[in-house]
């Protein structure tokens, strides 16, 4: 099952690759692949379902609360955690706004990834993982 | 002319790469009981609104680098 996902998703980010933004398989596919992974999201973490939003929204928040509490090592990382992608978003909002070529958006650093059909494939089959990643990821969790 | 490596901007984001990569690598290496990146990812999938949440942005992003982008 595995082998013949891989072997899909290579043969996906390879016809990818050869199209433009502006084709109809580029958009349907990715039109169909969200669909689906809405839809595999939904199936896989049916019986492994992740704990309920709301307790999920009332330990951040907890957590948050009392940061006085928590160890340093914790503390710290995830300050870190913060600034990084605080930090990346802020820049990237802030390029966009400057609209100039001397501040390039990381949507246009990826741009020059992207133009050729084996950045495009390569950006495609990685875009693929992390999907998977996050649709399956509840597999690791005890069946409840 | 200006090149693209010369530019402000790509210095920032090149500052953010390194920052993000010594990140990882403190990381690898402390002993310390410090939130690596897989806590992170499965703090978010641990429940239904932030693993919806996350798979939506990730389609949005999908969307924009497949279908907007060259």
């Amino acid at each position: 099952m595995a082998a013949l996902l891989s072997a899909a998703a290579i043969w996906l980010s390879t016809w990818q690759g050869e199209l433009s933004r502006d084709s109809t398989g580029a958009r349907r596919s990715v039109e169909v692949i969200g669909a689906a992974a809405i839809v595999a999201m939904v199936a896989l973490g049916w019986r492994r379902r992740p704990g309920s939003s709301r307790a999920w929204a009332a330990g951040t928040v907890r957590v948050t609360g009392g940061w006085r509490d928590q160890p340093n090592a914790r503390l710290i990382s995830l300050l870190v955690w913060c600034l990084l992608i605080a930090g990346v978003i802020g820049w990237d909002l802030f390029s966009f706004l400057v609209q100039s070529p001397s501040f390039p958006t990381l949507s246009t650093l990826i741009g020059h990834v992207s133009r050729h059909p084996i950045g495009r494939g390569l950006l495609f089959g990685s875009w693929l993982v992390v999907g998977v990643y996050a649709v399956a990821g509840c597999r690791s969790a005890p069946r409840r | 002319m200006t090149t693209l490596a010369t530019e402000p901007g790509l210095v920032v984001w090149w500052v953010w790469v390194v920052a993000a990569v010594g990140w990882l690598s403190v990381l690898a290496f402390s002993s310390r009981p410090l939130v690596g990146p897989g806590k992170v990812v499965r703090w978010v999938l641990s429940s239904w609104l932030s693993r919806f949440l996350l798979v939506a942005a990730w389609w949005v992003v999908g969307w924009h680098i497949f279908c907007q982008r060259p």
